[in-house]
């Protein structure tokens, strides 16, 4: 059986939905606060050379990135690229700096497919909104080519406490 | 002929690298840190790497770990040759390194990455001389990654570890400014000794 890339790229939103959803479901219910809303902005590396310089004005979809985190430190990251992924943060350096490691689909500009990533970024204190500095690094295998695509992004944002 | 002069030449050059990573794993191996400071956890290792220069292609690449208590330091050697032109890459990276996830044997690691890339012209034939030429790129990033030390505790002193890395380089000041970067990524398999 030969399947489409279209159909390719709606199974892998659908096993990312599953394994996300089935994750959420073994999540403790959260107590201090509801989680934390991440706004990010930064060129990503597709694929094709390095990150391009952000658009001025940053009116370019492909530069944005949000991300939402429970308190459990559980992260879920939608962007173009590198890609929507769900993963867990372990936080080191008491706690500022942070280890993302997870999952999802990988997309760049030669294709998009399930795969893994890794991040490290740092919070700056503050009750409700605090500067992020993040770059991350996702690796993927294209569902129509099986070759291996490797997106990254370096981005800085702001960090909302719900 | 001019293609034995050639070989002479890299020949010569790989020796030199050679001899190079020899120094090191020795300088490393038998360094008295080692020895005067039982408590420190170390290992030492080399491999193989894949290189990615930013188009999703992988270039292999010979790879040197080592790693004292929680820093780590990651050589990547790797280069290629076209005709009179021959490109040699270098990426050095030292980051410190914090385990994730528990006993699971992953590990984070942050630090400065230096490459140095030199790009060589080398015409052996004298009508082409005067085209030849050299340069050194030399530039300052950071460096991030994870890795997995994956060999169960009952075989040490063996020691193997998968490593992910990216290296990332700000495209000078201006670029730096607008967050414009560009990568080289490794994907490593070293395998070596630790001590502890």
């Amino acid at each position: 059986m030969k399947w489409s890339r279209a159909e390719l790229c709606r199974i892998s939103i659908a096993l990312y939905m599953l394994f996300a959803g089935l994750f959420s479901l073994a999540l403790p219910t959260p107590s201090a606060f509801a989680g934390a809303l991440t706004l990010h902005v930064g060129p990503p590396g597709i694929g094709s050379g390095g990150a391009n310089p952000l658009s001025i004005p940053p009116v370019n979809i492909l530069e944005y990135e949000v991300e939402y985190i429970t308190s459990n430190d559980f992260e879920t990251c939608l962007s173009v690229s590198p890609g929507i992924f769900f993963g867990k943060r372990t936080r080191i350096l008491k706690g500022s700096t942070y280890v993302g490691l997870g999952g999802g689909i990988v997309i760049d500009t030669n294709g998009a497919g399930p795969g893994v990533y890794s991040s490290i970024g740092y919070n700056t204190s503050g009750s409700f909104i605090q500067f992020n500095m993040e770059v991350k690094q996702a690796i993927g295998i294209d569902s129509t080519s099986h070759k291996l695509i490797s997106p990254y992004a370096l981005r800085i944002g702001a960090t909302f406490i719900l | 002929m001019q293609l034995l002069r050639i070989c002479r030449l890299n020949h010569r050059s790989h020796n030199l690298v050679l001899g190079l990573l020899i120094r090191v794993a020795a300088a490393l191996t038998f360094s008295p840190v080692f020895l005067a400071a039982p408590a420190l956890a170390a290992e030492f290792g080399i491999g193989y790497g894949a290189v990615d220069q930013g188009d999703d292609r992988l270039e292999p690449a010979a790879s040197v770990h080592a790693g004292l208590d929680n820093y780590v330091v990651n050589l990547y050697y790797y280069g290629r040759e076209f005709g009179p032109i021959r490109q040699d890459t270098y990426l050095i990276g030292v980051a410190h390194m914090w385990p994730i996830f528990g006993g699971s044997g992953l590990s984070a690691h942050f630090g400065v990455s230096l490459i140095d890339e030199r790009i060589r012209i080398k015409y052996i034939d004298s009508l082409y001389t005067a085209n030849n030429n050299a340069e050194n790129n030399f530039n300052v990033g950071i460096n991030f990654g994870v890795a997995w030390t994956f060999l169960p505790k009952g075989i040490a002193p063996l020691w193997a570890q998968v490593a992910w890395d990216s290296h990332i380089y700000a495209a000078g000041l201006e670029g730096g400014i607008l967050l414009s970067s560009g990568r080289k990524q490794v994907i490593s398999l070293a395998v070596g000794v630790e001590f502890k």
